[in-house]
């Protein structure tokens, strides 16, 4: 155990535990689960920090994310190029903000990224109507997909500019106690 | 009006529109003094020869740097974009750098004069990537460490603080690791939480916090009172036959496991070795546990309810929380489809309910449902009575029943009873709901609850005065002894019969429905009437520490055992729940529950035994005084001979004894309690004007934006031929584009607006 070679430096893991809301163990373990995933591609040894990218299909592999259905927008908003494929400081911010440690305000604001699809940093009616069907899994039929996303627009959009900006989102979330301990992927 | 985000908005447009930007060469002054990001300058010059795009291109330009752009109004942070390279650097880059700089430099002043653990917290909650947060806390370190440099005076003192923090922090990182890897079925709440989802893991939670209760509980017991004890224990003589684990009586009776067995002497081992005072030991034990059970289970409530219950009368029976809160736990595959399905057939309840929100009954209809609610009070709260009297009759008589029959395994009877009453009641309660209608299901459930705890308290309630007012005074030799028992057959009866349904009346009910009546299916955990069985059993626990030490020990045990149970039994038994359950808002509720009727009836009971009941005269560590508390009495007046701790007697006599103080006390708590709720009312008054002001911007905003596309078209057909030609090219795409996006119109009218801004400039 003393002749393992050490994966940080003392300066980055002090950096990571005060960067996420993870504990150095923890950091450690993650970063192993990591390494995991492609084994190959993943030095054991990053006080160097090498510019590692685990590509998209092996982190929708993770046990944690394969069946989410959001799993795909959850890569792209962590990832560095928005496509998908993330390094380990993407991988761990991914999971310091679904950790439950997150605060409310920083859960919603990366909740409201995941479901702006288009990425114009509004949740349209589009986006919604991308989120409903991701939910629903082609069981609701096209009408009432739009009446649900017409619902949903006019109860939370308080300016009534026909899409959602954060602060909307934010003011849905408040009222939704329920979402901090949804919202939280535990690994 | 406008507010100045949105002019802010309108001029990032402009900057985006690559051919009109540069032929304008006033806009490029416009820019600086507004917020625009350097790197989409560059942007933009790089792609001048894109020529026109339309708005759905804006989102396609996949640029990190663009997208990085928080133009948005974020109540997080200030719209700060990709930054901090450090601020040297940033001095390097293309001018219209400044607002940037600025920006940067206010959040960096920010945290500058926070303790390093606040200055963590608020980096951590950043919504920013790994390396922006570094650079952000080197940054903040560095420019911290150059300011302390300066002052130097203050450094000696700076650096011993800064000294501590950074120890405190460490060891307080060390121990949360250790917690952490002491922490209980972490792997096994994941499975759970993966195939069930956050409602059915708010129960294993639940659970899981008890048993730190418990854990804590019998640490300090074993320690101030078990182990001293025990060490000077006398042989017990009585025999031991297997029935003793059921009744508790037996050979046990003469163990640490009982009040009687304590000694009321001042344990000394050798000449002149600490003495140690069991009686006081015994009432600062037990009165420790019970102030710390008191401030946590205050602490835990609070915290729920301040995250949970930020405005409870704004109900929304809305669908936008259905579809924004889909629980990121659940990760086993059929659960996930299932959990799909469950939500699609929730929202279309959802919808016809909304179509049906209006449907008003009939006086008739109104009556019907009055009475019928009427009708189930009545039972149920007869059914509880009754329940009630049978207990206390049976309880009364059974002491001469007792007495002629010599069987030991006799006293069974009453906890046999007692558990039959909570194994059957609730459900009948449960069935009440096929004649009660409610308009809101979320009421049912809590009807039931209250229906269920009142039976629970009542019957704990009447047992206790049964056990105070009748055989506390009945004259019987230990009597605390005699209690003690009662509760820990109780509490036995109570583990035997949770286990029996788990074992055989879950599965029994599987395979009915899964063999013989097929539409039944799989059942649904029942999380409200599991849930009340342990408030249920932890209230008993509370209760009988004072008369068996050793409860928290065994209520430990039980609880780790009926994890598993609880456990098999849902993963062999159960399907996830079909029905949205609101897991915080309960589990506030249930906190709730455990802190009112239950702790409190706990303190209250305490509080009678200690102040008016007279100890049992030869066993146990009170023997012989005429009331609990004259412990107390009697360790002031011996303290009060000695000088040196005169200043606790003060407190005692003056503080803790004096009527005066607390009515002081109680007048303070009562003013603070009328300021904060006028300042919470006055804070609600606050929210509804800042509400209606958004929506009044709102309006304003279309008015304004319909009024500019009147004027354009005016415009344009006025002069059909003034405009440049590159605008012409731009015009065309533009209002074909708003043809083909009609629903999108917002963002088009933005950009049109944005030309119409350049317009005037040009």
């Amino acid at each position: 155990m003393g002749n393992k070679p050490a994966v940080f430096t003392h300066e980055q893991l002090e950096a990571y535990q005060d960067c996420t809301f993870f504990t150095r163990k923890e950091i450690m373990r993650l970063f192993y689960r990591y390494q995991d995933l492609a084994p190959q591609l993943v030095p054991l040894d990053y006080t160097s920090s090498p510019d590692v990218k685990v590509p998209y299909e092996l982190i929708s592999s993770m046990p944690e994310l394969k069946d989410n259905p959001f799993r795909q927008r959850i890569a792209q908003v962590f990832s560095e190029d928005g496509d998908g494929h993330m390094t380990l400081d993407n991988f761990l911010d991914m999971f310091s903000v679904m950790s439950e440690m997150a605060p409310r305000d920083l859960k919603a604001y990366y909740a409201f990224k995941i479901y702006d699809f288009n990425d114009d940093d509004y949740i349209c009616a589009w986006d919604l109507e991308q989120t409903v069907t991701k939910l629903t899994r082609g069981e609701l039929s096209a009408e009432e997909v739009s009446l649900v996303c017409e619902k949903v627009l006019d109860e939370a959009d308080a300016d009534h500019d026909g899409r959602l900006s954060l602060d909307d989102f934010q003011h849905v979330i408040l009222r939704a106690p329920d979402f901090l301990s949804t919202f939280h992927i535990r690994i | 009006m406008l507010s100045d985000d949105q002019v802010n908005e309108i001029i990032i447009e402009v900057e985006n529109v690559p051919s009109g930007v540069q032929s304008h060469p006033s806009s490029n002054q416009i820019v600086p003094e507004k917020t625009l990001v350097n790197s989409s300058f560059s942007m933009v010059s790089s792609i001048s020869d894109i020529g026109v795009t339309d708005s759905q291109s804006f989102s396609d330009w996949n640029d990190k740097k663009s997208r990085r752009l928080l133009w948005f109004p974020t109540s997080l942070n200030d719209s700060i974009s990709q930054i901090l390279h450090s601020p040297e650097s940033l001095g390097t880059d293309i001018p219209c750098t400044s607002h940037e700089n600025m920006q940067g430099q206010k959040l960096i002043a920010s945290l500058i004069p926070m303790t390093s653990r606040d200055r963590i917290k608020a980096i951590r909650s950043q919504p920013r990537t790994m390396e922006e947060k570094r650079n952000l806390r080197k940054v903040a370190d560095r420019e911290k460490s150059k300011l302390s440099h300066g002052i130097f005076e203050l450094s000696c003192c700076a650096q011993c603080l800064n000294s501590i923090s950074l120890a405190y922090r460490r060891s307080k990182n060390s121990l949360s690791e250790l917690l952490s890897s002491v922490s209980l079925w972490q792997k096994t709440l994941k499975v759970i939480g993966g195939k069930f989802g956050t409602s059915v893991l708010s129960y294993f939670n639940f659970l899981r916090w008890l048993l730190k209760f418990n854990i804590f509980s019998f640490i300090v017991t074993f320690s101030f009172i078990i182990i001293p004890q025990f060490t000077i224990a006398e042989k017990n003589t009585l025999p031991f036959t297997g029935l003793e684990f059921f009744t508790g009586a037996g050979y046990f009776r003469d163990t640490v496991m009982y009040y009687g067995f304590y000694t009321n002497s001042t344990i000394q081992h050798g000449k002149g070795g600490a003495s140690y005072n069991m009686q006081l030991a015994y009432i600062f034990t037990i009165g420790v546990c019970l102030i710390i059970c008191f401030f946590s289970l205050l602490f835990s409530m609070a915290r729920y309810f301040r995250n949970n219950f930020i405005n409870p009368h704004i109900y929304s029976r809305g669908i936008a929380k259905l579809i924004f809160c889909w629980d990121f736990t659940v990760t086993h595959e059929k659960a996930v489809k299932l959990k799909q399905k469950n939500l699609s057939t929730e929202i279309r309840e959802n919808l016809s309910e909304i179509r049906q929100e209006n449907v008003k009954l009939t006086l008739n209809q109104q009556l019907i449902r009055f009475s019928a609610h009427l009708a189930a009070w009545v039972v149920s709260t007869g059914v509880a009575i009754a329940c009630c009297v049978a207990v206390y009759y049976l309880a009364d008589n059974n002491s001469q029943f007792l007495q002629s029959h010599r069987n030991p395994g006799a006293v069974l009877l009453l906890p046999f009873v007692v558990s039959c009453i909570n194994l059957a009641v609730p459900r009948f309660y449960s069935m009440f709901g096929l004649v009660e209608r409610y308009e809101m299901p979320r009421h049912e459930v809590y009807i039931l609850l209250i229906r269920n705890i009142f039976l629970k308290i009542s019957i704990i309630g009447i047992l206790c005065y049964y056990w105070l007012n009748i055989v506390a005074l009945a004259g019987e030799e230990c009597w605390e002894t005699f209690i003690g028992q009662e509760i820990y057959r109780l509490l036995l009866m109570d583990f035997v019969f949770s286990l029996a349904d788990s074992f055989l009346g879950e599965f029994l009910r599987r395979i009915i429905g899964t063999r013989v009546f097929t539409s039944l299916g799989l059942q649904e955990f029942d999380i409200a009437r599991n849930v009340l069985e342990l408030i249920y059993a932890q209230t008993l626990v509370w209760i009988g520490t004072f008369f068996c030490p050793l409860l928290p020990f065994i209520q430990m045990i039980t609880l780790f055992i009926m994890f598993y149970v609880k456990n098999i039994s849902l993963m062999m038994n159960f399907q996830p729940p079909s029905k949205a359950w609101r897991a915080s808002q309960m589990m506030t509720v249930f906190i709730f529950l455990l802190f009112f009727p239950s702790f409190t009836g706990v303190l209250c009971i305490q509080a009678i035994t200690i102040w008016r009941l007279k100890p049992s005269a030869d066993c146990g560590p009170f023997q012989g005084l005429p009331f609990f508390i004259h412990a107390i009495y009697s360790w002031i007046d011996t303290l009060s001979k000695r000088p040196s701790y005169l200043w606790v007697v003060w407190i005692y006599r003056n503080l803790i004894g004096s009527v005066h103080f607390f009515f002081i006390l109680t007048l303070i708590v009562l003013i603070i309690t009328y300021l904060y709720w006028q300042i919470t009312e006055g804070r609600k008054i606050m929210i509804r004007l800042l509400h209606e002001q958004i929506i009044n911007e709102g309006k304003d905003k279309m008015f304004l934006i319909e009024k500019l596309i009147k004027l354009q078209e005016m415009e344009k057909r006025a002069n059909p031929s003034s405009l440049p030609p590159e605008r012409r090219n731009m015009e065309q795409p533009v209002s074909l584009h708003v043809r083909e996006h009609d629903a999108a119109r917002a963002p088009d009218l933005r950009f049109r607006r944005s030309v119409q801004e350049d317009n005037p400039r040009a």
